[in-house]
């Protein structure tokens, strides 16, 4: 039986609201907070953009528009794939270690131990000293004269000393080292709550069907726990790549430019050559390089690819 | 009674602040200012102010922080060219051709004594006239050189320290037969410091950094000749163990537990960190002075002078002439050495060498003045120099291992500099 519904006015009153989108109460109240996190975020960002299409110099007053100009001179810049290079070597190998590493403490911590919330509370305590103290800190450890705290230790062995900071692949595996050291406590923080939402029920389903304790971490953990891995992946990674104060404390891109990464050649030709809008180009380049490792992050690590054992 | 109370308010403040009072304004650096967060310095220029405008009733000075760095240069600029400069102003050395040229400082040649200027060193005066007439005054400054210890020398059978690029050669070996090396002296790329040590050696050769309209000349002609023999001096003496290669990841600080471990005899250092030094070790106190760095051929190293200076920005007359007597108050002998007592800095009265006790008897101080007394230069005070201070020092660590000439050093050093240089240009 056909029921034919006529459009009264009430009816049409309704179907009009319900074609309308509802407005959700909850966006005015998140709207202020929104509008202040994109100023002091995206407005910065954009107006970095804006500067990059300049040439501002704080050795001069006033600046005028170039256009592409200084994207021009940071592609044809001679030391570009040097400083990508050494980017690349310093990001990959912080980004894989703090994750490695943070993935192995954040499961050691997650066990039973006695003592767990001491040893958790110790962890992280790279993380909340200043980077800069942490740079400088370890140049003194690494220090070359024999009041160096290494090669002090070295002394007590009969290790004559070394000059850690000048071989161009020592110094570049410390400052590797510090940068991981002082990262992996983040990491740890996130997988371990991550690791701590997890649901019992599947690893004592799992071990009634027989798997290890390997498997189980395998073919259970690891894929539940891939959007919070990627999480950190993408935190570190951004922090790896921005970060200033330890390379600058500690090699200051040296021996040579050695250990000259992306983030100390913005800091230098913004700082020390006084070209903002070059430094901001550079710092724009490095924005589309930190949205792209995001998106490869993603489409590699999406919850939904191999997330079931 | 509110009215009372607010009758007594007020006669309180016509006491405190006479209504007719001039209010001054002088924009500084926080350490020249009782914003400063060295304690001492603080204190003292509060005693300052109060003594000032003690003397002078009708005067009340409002200090205002200037940034520091080149932000402070481009806050003056971006001043004048707002007209709302301060009264008076504390400004880099380096920045007076600039702010001359932008019509921010007013010429002192009028208000400022010659019997007063004088007192002061040729190269100070010379470092702050353009075309002529004086711009400012400089208060204090500070020196590079060597900082040795002489237990260490005797420890050789000297007395005194090389003076001789040859000399210091042979005395580096015979330290090098006790695991000591001769020298260390900052060589980090893009450090400044790092170019002000290799200055003292290119100027003392002979050499130009940039001519007398600014551009850069360091890579033509003798100027090239003269940067290629530093880059070889520093090549040959690491090559002969007198410095150690890992000075290309050092700056003046990291140099110092070399020094008071025993392990240098000398560190290129700044006077401004000799008060730090002594509080690290105080052993030091009785066991360090300071020399110039040796030279080949008999030349004589040239001191960077550089330091800050007061200038009158006041516009209008009487403001203009309150503010004169503020900074001839500041700059006064005794007050100027009583500032770079406290501060730690150098004076540029020839006075306060000879009257102030702690720079007439102090030993290190005797070092200091021996190098005041020589050839002082500042470091020309173009846009093109940070670039140019970059370049130089960015090749030595090149220089240091081997795999750049000298000449080489001074040619990529000019093709560093260079397209910076026509960027500039076509501003």
């Amino acid at each position: 039986m056909t029921v034919e519904v006529y459009a009264t006015p009430s009816l049409v009153a309704r179907s009009a609201r319900r074609r309308r989108p509802r407005i959700n109460g909850y966006l005015f109240f998140l709207l202020p907070g929104v509008v202040i996190v994109l100023s002091l975020t995206l407005f910065p960002a954009l107006y970095g953009i804006y500067i990059s299409l300049t040439n501002l110099n704080l050795g001069y007053v006033g600046s005028k528009f170039v256009g592409l100009e200084n994207y021009l001179r940071f592609f044809t810049w001679s030391d570009l794939g040097l400083v990508t290079r050494n980017t690349a070597i310093f990001v990959g190998s912080a980004v894989a270690l703090q994750t490695l590493i943070g993935l192995a403490v954040a499961v050691l911590l997650n066990q039973r131990l006695i003592g767990r919330q001491v040893l958790r509370s110790i962890t992280i305590l790279p993380w909340v000293l200043p980077s800069v103290v942490v740079g400088l800190v370890f140049a003194q450890i690494f220090g070359g004269s024999r009041l160096g705290i290494a090669n002090y230790l070295l002394s007590l062995i009969g290790v004559p000393q070394m000059t850690w900071l000048s071989n161009p692949a020592l110094a570049m595996t410390i400052l590797i080292a510090v940068s991981t050291w002082r990262g992996v406590p983040f990491a740890v923080v996130m997988l371990l709550g991550g690791l701590q939402t997890l649901p019992r029920d599947v690893y004592e389903a799992a071990a009634i069907d027989g798997a290890g304790p390997w498997q189980r971490f395998r073919y259970v953990t690891l894929p539940m726990l891939r959007p919070i891995i990627l999480i950190t992946i993408i935190m570190a990674t951004g922090g790896s790549l921005n970060s200033l104060d330890i390379p600058l404390a500690l090699t200051g891109g040296g021996p040579g430019n050695a250990t000259e990464i992306i983030s100390l050649s913005l800091y230098k030709q913004s700082f020390f050559n006084l070209d903002i809008g070059y430094g901001a180009t550079i710092g724009t380049m490095m924005l589309i390089a930190n949205l792209v490792l995001i998106v490869l992050y993603i489409v590699a690590l999406r919850p939904g690819r191999g997330a079931n054992p | 009674m509110f009215s009372k109370l607010g009758l007594a308010a007020a006669l309180l403040l016509a006491v405190a602040t006479p209504v007719w009072a001039l209010d001054l304004t002088v924009q500084v650096p926080a350490g020249y200012s009782p914003q400063s967060g060295f304690a001492p310095g603080a204190d003292l220029y509060k005693q300052l102010q109060s003594k000032f405008e003690a003397a002078n009733p009708d005067i009340h000075i409002n200090y205002e922080i200037l940034a520091s760095g080149p932000q402070g240069l481009q806050q003056l600029l971006t001043e004048t060219s707002g007209n709302n400069l301060p009264d008076a102003a504390i400004v880099d050395g380096q920045w007076i051709p600039r702010l001359v040229q932008g019509g921010t400082l007013q010429p002192l040649d009028k208000l400022w004594p010659e019997s007063d200027r004088a007192d002061f060193h040729p190269a100070v005066i010379a470092a702050e006239t353009v075309d002529g007439k004086p711009y400012g005054i400089m208060f204090q400054t500070g020196m590079r050189g060597l900082m040795y210890r002489p237990s260490v020398l005797k420890s050789v059978g000297l007395t005194a320290f090389p003076t001789s690029y040859d000399d210091f050669m042979k005395v580096a070996a015979a330290l090098k037969a006790k695991n000591i090396t001769a020298e260390l002296i900052p060589a980090k790329a893009t450090d400044e410091p790092a170019t002000m040590h290799m200055l003292s050696i290119f100027w003392g050769l002979g050499g130009k950094l940039v001519d007398d309209k600014g551009a850069p000349v360091f890579f033509e002609g003798d100027n090239a000749k003269a940067l290629a023999t530093v880059y070889k001096m520093y090549h040959d003496m690491v090559a002969a163990g007198a410095i150690r290669p890992d000075v290309t990841t050092m700056d003046e600080t990291a140099l110092r537990p070399f020094l008071y471990d025993g392990e240098a005899l000398s560190i290129g250092g700044s006077s401004s960190g000799v008060a730090q030094m002594w509080a690290d070790n105080p052993d030091l106190k009785d066991d360090l002075a300071v020399a110039p760095y040796p030279m080949p051929d008999g030349k004589q190293p040239v001191t960077i002078l550089g330091g800050f200076a007061y200038g009158l920005t006041a516009k209008d007359p009487e403001k203009a002439a309150a503010a004169w007597k503020f900074i001839q108050f500041m700059t006064a002998s005794d007050m100027m050495g009583l500032i770079d007592q406290t501060l730690g800095q150098l004076p540029v009265r020839g006075s306060n060498w000879k009257n102030n006790a702690f720079f007439s008897e102090t030993p290190i101080m005797a070092g200091y003045k021996k190098m005041y007394d020589g050839p002082m230069q500042t470091r020309p005070a173009v846009p093109i120099y940070t670039t140019i201070s970059s370049a130089l020092s960015a090749q030595l660590a090149g220089v240091i291992s081997g795999q750049l000439s000298p000449e080489d050093a001074v040619n990529k050093a000019r093709d560093a500099v260079m397209p910076e240089y026509q960027r500039q240009q076509s501003r």
